[in-house]
């Protein structure tokens, strides 16, 4: 008789200790990398989900560190670097050599991250609102290319030309957003979680209910609302690069931060350039080569490509939807959000 | 314990169990919308809620116009097709999510689903 | 009915110190988690002091006891007329209706009388919480509540039943 009733207790208190663990949600929200970054991750505990989250910003805070162009952040750092152009080899961090070994093996001369001297020459220009001259323009492209630098894996060292300079604006927070997410996926402690680093997001693991993530992309001319929302599975990234997020206007015309490299101005093929895969460095990269390469070739390489998909605002306003998009991605309607 | 006791806990259990079910199946009736099939393509979702008297919708197939009414009460069902043995408007009436009437011949599908709220994106990219 | 008047000196003293009792547990009770995010929502371990007074007093100076109880814990833990408050007066109004009309009834051991007391109060935590929040989408607790409050239940029938001998012997 005893026995039945501890037994019932017993089960009836382990049925309640599940109970008391229901799911806790921990957000955090920084700055790095000029952007605001913020990581949302949910498990069975406070305190390890909170730790889980804290490794994922510090390992995007050492990524953002070494790859910072404008602060002496690391001694093996982008802006050490760019100090040393013209002093031979530089032993440089893991991050950076990694990211400028992919940049120097992709084949695109659309994408460059030797932009450094041209993206100085519009920083100047867009404080005091004006528009560089094509003589300035042509000698910071005369600084740029691919030849510009060299990297050499197994001395862990980059060479970079005099007066040249990178600038990894366009895949290091895809990369840190990666590498960040992999962080909290490796964790035990961590169910589900979201990376969202302003432009740039990664989601890992399925959300409680198995539905699929939705994603809003801002419509890229009016802030206050959606261009539409996409629908992302578990552990896929989503990135966009439009020329609304950073820019200047002179005269009506539109100064954004996405250059051509090879007209060294901003490249007008289109508006917005939404870019699915599976990593985020691939979205990131993707979505700036994307933006610059006119609009034939942007099918061919997605043809070319099918890991990927994009969504194109293009400069028309037109937009354009990868087939293997088209089922997971909602067309918000004008005036709706 | 008396045996009182013992019931007691049984029936408890029980209505737990069956509140449990009759919540889960109701629970989503608050958001139902029915997503409107041809083919590959959504032509349209109408959200049941926005519905205050009975909504008409047609798809335009190569044989005709397949008609669905959608009551705010009773949910949806096919009223007119051009199939041959019109089977789709036997199906009666949909109303819970996960359910679908389906005109195969036709290639029309109307799905019950979950519809999300607005407004509520897990994240925004900006 | 008694009339609090006739209380005897010694019943007076049993009844404090099981109002101390009942304070006690329910403010231990505040360090446990509910499953729940409402606020003052407790487990009701406090039910069993409630059965005992039930068995050994009557309905009458049971009510007083419960009055004593929530005015010392809104003094002392949850406020007044705070959702707290509210919630665990809509938990404890329940379950004594249904605790009293168990003993009344005689169909129940204590642990019965605990079980149905423990379903009460948490079904009477969460309409509280309901009315206050103005929504029925906490509906869907329900089931989980009733489960949770077998064991809850059976502890509190439990303790009731094996103290009471005791407190009959002594007192």
């Amino acid at each position: 008789m005893k026995k039945v009733l501890v037994l019932l207790f017993i089960l009836s208190s382990l049925l309640n200790a599940g109970c008391f663990s229901q799911p806790k949600t921990y957000k955090d929200t920084r700055f790095s990398m000029d952007t605001t970054i913020s990581i949302e991750a949910t498990g069975k505990n406070n305190e390890q989900i909170k730790t889980a989250v804290d490794s994922a910003f510090r390992v995007f805070q050492e990524i953002a560190d070494e790859t910072d162009r404008y602060k002496d952040s690391s001694p093996e750092g982008l802006y050490q670097l760019n100090a040393h152009a013209g002093q031979g080899p530089f032993t440089v961090g893991p991050h950076l050599l990694l990211l400028a070994d992919m940049a120097h093996k992709q084949n695109f001369s659309e994408f460059d991250i030797t932009l450094a001297p041209l993206i100085d020459v519009w920083q100047k220009h867009s404080a005091d609102k004006t528009v560089p001259g094509n003589p300035e323009i042509a000698a910071s492209l005369a600084l740029t290319g691919k030849d510009k630098f060299s990297v050499a894996t197994e001395k862990q060292t980059i060479t970079l030309a005099t007066g040249s300079g990178l600038d990894l604006g366009a895949i290091a927070k895809g990369y840190a957003v990666d590498v960040a997410a992999a962080a909290l996926a490796k964790d035990k402690n961590v169910a589900f979680a979201l990376v969202n680093a302003g432009g740039n997001i990664k989601t890992v693991g399925n959300k409680a209910d198995g539905k699929p993530w939705r994603i809003a992309l801002q419509d890229p001319r009016r802030s206050d609302a959606y261009l539409g929302i996409i629908n992302l599975k578990a552990d896929e990234a989503v990135a966009t690069s439009g020329d609304y997020q950073r820019y200047y206007e002179v005269n009506g015309i539109r100064y954004h931060h996405i250059l051509d490299p090879h007209t060294g101005m901003p490249s007008r093929n289109a508006i917005s350039v939404t870019v699915v895969a599976a990593s985020a460095f691939m979205t990131d990269y993707y979505s700036t080569l994307l933006f610059v390469l006119p609009h034939e070739k942007v099918l061919e390489v997605l043809a070319a490509h099918p890991e990927i998909a994009a969504i194109i605002v293009k400069a028309d306003q037109e937009i354009y939807v990868s087939p293997s998009l088209q089922s997971r991605f909602e067309l918000t309607p004008a005036g709706g959000k | 314990m008396r045996k009182n006791d013992y019931l007691l806990i049984l029936l408890i259990i029980l209505l737990a169990a069956g509140l449990h079910f009759f919540l889960k199946t109701s629970e989503a009736d608050d958001n139902l919308a029915f997503e409107i099939r041809h083919g590959d393509n959504v032509i349209q979702t109408v959200k049941h809620s926005a519905l205050t008297t009975t909504g008409e919708f047609s798809v335009n197939t190569h044989d005709g116009n397949v008609l669905i009414e959608i009551d705010p009460i009773k949910g949806a069902h096919i009223i007119d097709s051009p199939c041959p043995d019109k089977l789709c408007i036997h199906q009666g009436y949909i109303n819970k999510n996960g359910q679908t009437i389906l005109c195969l011949p036709e290639k029309v599908m109307v799905t019950a689903i979950a519809d999300k709220k607005d407004g509520e994106p897990d994240a925004v990219l900006r | 009915m008694q009339s609090c008047a006739k209380l005897t000196t010694r019943e007076l003293v049993l009844l404090s110190l099981l109002l101390a009792m009942a304070v006690v547990l329910r403010l231990v009770e505040n360090v446990l988690p509910f499953p729940i995010q409402l606020p003052g929502a407790k487990l009701g371990l406090a039910n069993c002091i409630t059965i005992i007074a039930l068995l050994l007093f009557g309905n009458t100076k049971t009510l007083l006891l419960l009055t004593a109880r929530i005015l010392l814990v809104a003094l002392l833990s949850t406020g007044f007329f705070t959702p707290g408050f509210f919630i665990g007066l809509g938990g404890a109004v329940l379950s004594f209706l249904l605790m009293a009309l168990a003993c009344r009834s005689h169909l129940f051991s204590p642990v019965g009388i605990g079980i149905l007391g423990a379903c009460a109060h948490n079904c009477g935590q969460l309409i509280v919480a309901m009315l206050l929040m103005q929504t029925t989408a906490l509906i869907s607790y329900f089931p989980l509540l009733l489960l949770l409050a077998i064991p809850t239940g059976l502890s509190t029938g439990l303790l009731a039943k094996y103290a009471l001998p005791a407190i009959r012997q002594r007192f």
